[in-house]
């Protein structure tokens, strides 16, 4: 049997019908024919003895409040409505997003714009997050729309934007400021070696520069055994060779995956980008070289239906 | 003459000079709150202008932008009051911010609104023939007094099904209905939907709108959180009166509602079948601004009748039938108590 | 004046010809052929085609008519082993490429000196037969694209010079008589071959018997005869005619020292061997019979290697002079040949006694060569069969060289379950105390400064025409992965031809 403590009547009443013991009922007094369910209802007598402790009478508790028998038509049950107007919507938590957000817009629409590139970076949700946010199958289509709504608003000058319009952004925003890290330029190391990464294709490459007398080793091996083309060689050593540090500096590459351009070409970037740890001026002739551009581009990957990415098999008539 | 023209003119240049554009100086009226808010809390009382609280914020401007903002704003109060007083003119904003009430219902009001215009000859439905006045350049013409006729009916039927706690449904998935369809929910204190009705929405309410919250409500409309837990495992809300501001684009809608014995009004065009729903109102449906002024009318009506519901329940009396605590906690498809046997169930009077 | 008219354009002029023009009629207009585009439209009508003009395209023939196929005339074949004589050419002389001022030639004297590191010294003409009947030149080592042979001078190069020097009893630290082995690698391209090739200069200016097997894997490929030994268990093999052209070679290549050397000893088991027979005659004796080419080539041997006279022949003896044996390809002796014995089992190269005989000389304290020389086995990277055996030994090799005592435990040894041939072990195995022992000699890339010297030697051959500087040279040094030589030689050709002005710049 629930005990009630120091709680008011209402919520000793919510946990007894939270218990949902009604065998227990019985140690009511049996003389009084219990005729509703909630002793709110009618009758307060039913619930005075109702909340009665039973077994050892605590002293610490105290009585509980008398009851306002004026609130009790308020506290009746009457209808059953929809939490949301847009109930039968479907989905009713993102469209009344979406209408509050509309509403915003409509209303300070007025105030002055950054402009379009100059707005802070917002991370808001994914829409894997916002799903779950919302518990709601949104599509994405509809998504997208709500966003242009939010970069909206957020386009409003920095320092005008209303609190309430500021707290609906926020509500939006997924954990953690992915933006607001910043990332650290990459230094030397203790021992005056640069470290740095490139990828071509599916290779990756990892290069430690230092100043030397231009050794370098790939995988172990001398440069020669590990691309045994002049044109492989040529093009992993262009970041020194345009700059003329061929014989100033010594590396130790270890490059892994993909094929031999591939390699070559994450080598290029991996020691392009060590050497500007190296020499930080050296950056727009590197970039001018064309060795410190990322080329992104990868293996398109191949279709159903198709023979190859692209490729369709040839028509045959019958 | 020539100075009153002078005046038209300057205050136009100086109007052009202050209006960013025509949705700002819409927001800048004075006359009503902001009419799309339609979040479930209570609406705040705003103050007369949206951005009065900004400028005020703005009293004292630190960056160039506040400055300019400020000073905009001073001159547009400053001009506002420029320039000759257009009057009798149409502002297709107040449909919306302030909609007729059913009272206010004439014919020249739906002749302004368009509403009697009807489709191509070529295209009726017979079955209308009783609400159509005559034939115009090929077009049948609504007979207005009829649409007036009609449209209070419906208005009454809203605004007794809002007086006994119905649930009423505004359907307007047309584009640019969704304002007046979202305005006159709000008012009505209504539910609305401006995209795809979801067929089976209501023939299989549970899987498609299972997962949407309901809440109890006393006869004040305040949600008693205490029942929350008893929510859970119920059928889906059906609403008891649907009000369809284009019934031609909604056939599985109000065939559902057909189905469910859900008594609907349409507005029903020359082209559509009256007997689709059980109140047509015989008007143009494809006019915005006829649509706007119906579907404001019967909001208007249905804001009548949830005042006069919540009046009644300040004096503890309702025109329903409330539900009772014990039936909500019945298993509401059963009508057993869960967990408990029948024969020990409480008795009920 | 020139006119402004365009006196072909008067056509232009006129604008009423149309109209008198009697318009067009399905008379072709002979007309001779328009220049003007506007001629276009006094052109006849385009003719309809017909559309049974095109059917009868399909309906002209109504039997098979087929061209017979022309039977192409060919050129003769090339007659057999043209193409192989092809491949193998060896050119070692560029008449297109300049010739280089000043340009040493590698000498007795200049063996040694220091100063010329960087320099390429070329090869005296009456060498390059000698070097040419030893095969110390192969294809595809550049020769052909400079004026006349030559080799660059390296730290290694030089250290040799001196061995040569110290060998022959000559200089200051002449130890007369000293046996050196040595054991070549090196990455490819780092000038195995070519190191081998100097030394043979070196041998032939020092008056040496220069004896080689170009190509290790020759031996063991399968392609030349092989006899069982009579009598011999484990059973071995000779190849008489790989030890034929083996005495050809020699004698080619040593015709002037053997010819001055008499027989010393007996020799019962050969006949026709007079005892004012020179040693040339000996070997001939071998190369124009293959069958007695083995026992001739022992008797050769024992004559070179002799200190002395046998007792009755003492009249014309002279002191023997150093060998140099020169094998090129060791890892092939390594594995398996592939020959077979009577039971079909793949024969062991240490069977074969050719082979054998080179690898016992090489045998750590083996002094076979009583007259002193060197032994250089080079190993190559072109054609390698990969014999982990003989890595472990190279390696144990090189672990002994750094001071690392056979019992430590970073000595390194072949993998457990490796099955790593117990006889190459076998051959490496360190013999403590016992002179000479083999050493192992890593070739790498050349200095900076050699680099410089090579590459401006590819610059005043008229290959280069880039100045070559500091900034270059390193560049060139680094691309080459640290001065490997023949990585640079083709960086040169690629700089050749990149290099080429266009005539747009002239």
């Amino acid at each position: 049997m629930a005990r009630p403590t120091s709680n008011g009547l209402t919520k000793a009443m919510q946990s007894l019908r939270l218990s949902s013991q009604f065998s227990q009922r019985s140690l009511v007094p049996s003389s009084r024919q219990l005729t509703r369910a909630y002793a709110t209802e009618a009758e307060p007598e039913t619930t005075n003895t109702a909340i009665q402790p039973e077994s050892i009478p605590d002293l610490s508790v105290q009585a509980a409040p008398e009851i306002d028998f004026s609130t009790s038509f308020l506290r009746n049950p009457a209808r059953i409505v929809p939490a949301s107007p847009s109930y039968f919507s479907g989905s009713p938590r993102f469209v009344d997003h979406v209408l509050h957000l509309e509403s915003l817009q409509a209303r300070y629409a007025a105030l002055p714009q950054l402009p379009a590139g100059e707005a802070p970076r917002m991370a808001w949700f994914k829409l894997k997050q916002f799903r779950e946010y919302v518990g709601e199958a949104v599509p994405v289509k509809k998504y997208k729309s709500l966003v242009k709504i939010l970069q909206r608003l957020n386009r409003i000058q920095t320092e005008m934007v209303p609190g309430e319009v500021r707290t609906v952004l926020d509500s939006f925003l997924r954990p953690g400021n992915p933006y607001a890290v910043v990332r650290e330029t990459p230094e030397l190391d203790e021992n005056g070696k640069a470290r740095a990464k490139g990828k071509r294709k599916e290779s990756k490459a990892v290069v430690h520069l230092v100043e030397g007398e231009g050794e370098i080793l790939v995988n172990g091996k001398s440069l020669v055994e590990a691309f045994p083309r002049v044109h492989d060689r040529e093009s992993a050593l262009w970041a020194l060779r345009t700059t003329q540090r061929m014989d100033k500096y010594n590396a130790w590459v270890t490059v892994r995956g993909g094929g031999v351009t591939g390699q070559t070409e994450a080598v290029t970037l991996a020691i392009a980008r060590a050497l500007m740890v190296h020499e930080p001026g050296l950056k727009p002739l590197l970039r001018r070289a064309g060795v410190i551009t990322v080329d992104a581009r990868r293996v398109e990957r191949k279709k159903p239906g198709h023979v190859k990415a692209r490729k369709m098999p040839a028509w045959v008539k019958r | 003459m020539i100075v009153r023209r002078f005046g038209v003119r300057q205050s136009r240049q100086l109007l052009a000079l202050n209006r960013r554009s025509p949705i700002s100086s819409r927001f800048l009226s004075t006359e009503t709150q902001i009419p799309v808010d339609t979040a479930q809390k209570e609406a705040p009382v705003s103050s007369p202008n949206p951005l009065h609280e900004v400028v005020q914020a703005t009293q004292n401007p630190r960056s160039l932008a506040q400055k300019q903002f400020k000073k905009q704003e001073q001159q547009r109060s400053k001009f506002n009051k420029l320039g000759s007083a257009v009057t009798d003119s149409h502002d297709p904003e107040g449909l919306l911010k302030n909609p007729p009430r059913p009272s206010d219902i004439t014919l020249e009001l739906l002749l302004a609104s368009g509403t009697h215009l009807g489709h191509s000859t070529s295209r009726w439905n017979p079955q209308n023939s009783r609400y159509i006045y005559g034939i115009r350049e090929g077009v049948h013409i609504i007979s207005l007094d009829v649409t007036a006729a009609y449209l209070r009916r419906a208005a009454k039927v809203v605004e007794e099904v809002a007086a006994r706690g119905g649930i009423i449904l505004f359907a307007g998935t047309r584009k640019g209905q969704k304002r007046s369809i979202v305005r006159a929910a709000e008012l009505a204190g209504a539910y609305h939907i401006f995209e795809r009705w979801i067929p089976g929405s209501l023939t299989n309410g549970q899987q498609i709108l299972g997962h949407c919250a309901t809440k109890v409500v006393n006869a004040l409309d305040e949600e008693l959180p205490e029942f929350k837990a008893d929510l859970a495992d119920r059928p889906s809300v059906k609403p008891d009166l649907v009000i369809c501001l284009n019934p031609l684009e909604n056939v599985v809608l109000l065939h559902e509602c057909g189905l469910h014995n859900v008594p609907t009004i349409g507005i029903i065009d020359t082209d559509a079948d009256p007997t689709r729903v059980t109140y047509p109102i015989p008007a143009n449906d494809d006019s915005l601004r006829g649509t706007n002024l119906i579907a404001g009318i019967l909001g208007r009506a249905g804001e009548a009748g949830q005042k006069r519901r919540i009046e009644m329940a300040r004096e503890g009396k309702t025109l329903y039938k409330p539900v009772t605590a014990s039936e909500l906690r019945l298993d509401p498809f059963t009508g057993v108590l869960p967990g408990a046997e029948q024969t020990k169930g409480p008795k009920r009077d | 004046m020139a006119s402004a008219w365009c006196w072909s354009c008067l056509s232009r002029l006129r604008p009423t010809t149309r109209a008198v023009l009697p318009p067009p009629s399905a008379i072709p207009r002979l007309t001779s052929a328009p220049f003007h585009s506007s001629a276009v439209q006094y052109a006849p009508p385009l003719k309809k085609k017909s559309n049974s003009m095109t059917q009868m395209k399909y309906r002209q023939g109504q039997t098979l008519r087929r061209k017979k196929k022309k039977t192409v005339e060919r050129a003769r074949p090339p007659a057999p082993g043209e193409r192989k004589a092809l491949r193998k050419r060896i050119i070692l002389s560029n008449p297109n490429a300049l010739e280089v001022e000043g340009m040493q030639e590698i000498s007795a004297e200049n063996i040694v000196d220091a100063r010329l590191r960087g320099s390429v010294l070329g090869l005296p003409v009456p060498m390059l037969d000698q070097l040419r009947a030893v095969q110390a030149f192969k294809p595809k080592q550049g020769w052909s694209i400079f004026r006349r042979p030559g080799a660059v001078v390296r730290r290694d190069t030089v250290e040799m010079g001196r061995l040569f020097e110290k060998i022959s009893g000559e200089g200051d630290a002449a130890e007369k008589g000293k046996v050196v082995k040595k054991v070549i690698t090196g990455t490819k391209g780092t000038g195995k071959t070519v190191h081998l090739l100097q030394a043979m200069s070196m041998a032939f200016l020092k008056k040496w018997v220069v004896v080689t097997i170009p190509e290790a894997r020759e031996l063991v490929s399968g392609d030349t005869a092989y006899v069982p030994v009579e009598g011999s268990n484990p059973i071995q093999y000779n190849q008489p005619g790989a030890t034929s052209a083996l005495l050809m070679r020699t004698v080619e290549a040593n015709r002037e020292v053997l010819s001055g050397l008499k027989v010393s000893q007996n020799h019962p088991e050969i006949n026709g061997v007079k005892p004012t027979s020179t040693l040339e005659d000996l070997a001939k004796l071998g190369f124009q019979d293959p069958a007695v080419a083995w026992p001739v080539f022992k008797a050769l041997w024992t004559e070179l290697t002799a200190t002395a006279a046998a007792p009755g022949m003492e009249k014309d003896f002279q002191p023997r002079p150093p060998m140099l044996v020169a094998v090129d390809g060791l890892a092939h002796w390594m594995h398996n040949s592939a020959y077979r014995d009577t039971d079909y089992n793949l024969v062991h190269p240490h069977d074969l006694v050719f082979v054998k005989h080179f690898l016992s000389l090489l045998r750590n304290g083996q002094a076979e060569l009583k007259n002193g020389g060197m032994l250089l086995y080079a190993t190559s990277t072109s054609n390698n069969p990969g014999v982990y055996a003989l890595e472990v030994a190279l390696d144990q090799m090189t672990a002994r060289q750094a001071g690392i005592k056979p019992t430590s435990p970073e000595y390194p040894s072949a993998e457990a379950y490796s099955n790593a041939d117990p006889r190459v072990l076998d051959l490496f195995k360190p013999i403590e105390g016992k002179e000479p022992q083999m050493e192992l000699q890593t070739l790498g890339g050349l200095t900076r400064d050699e680099t410089r010297g090579y590459l401006e030697y590819f610059a005043r051959s008229g290959l280069l025409r880039e100045p070559v500087n500091e900034n270059w040279v390193g560049e060139k040094w680094s691309m080459s992965g640290g001065g490997i030589i023949g990585e640079l030689e083709k960086l040169g050709r690629h700089v050749r031809s990149a290099a080429i002005p266009t005539p747009a710049a002239n």
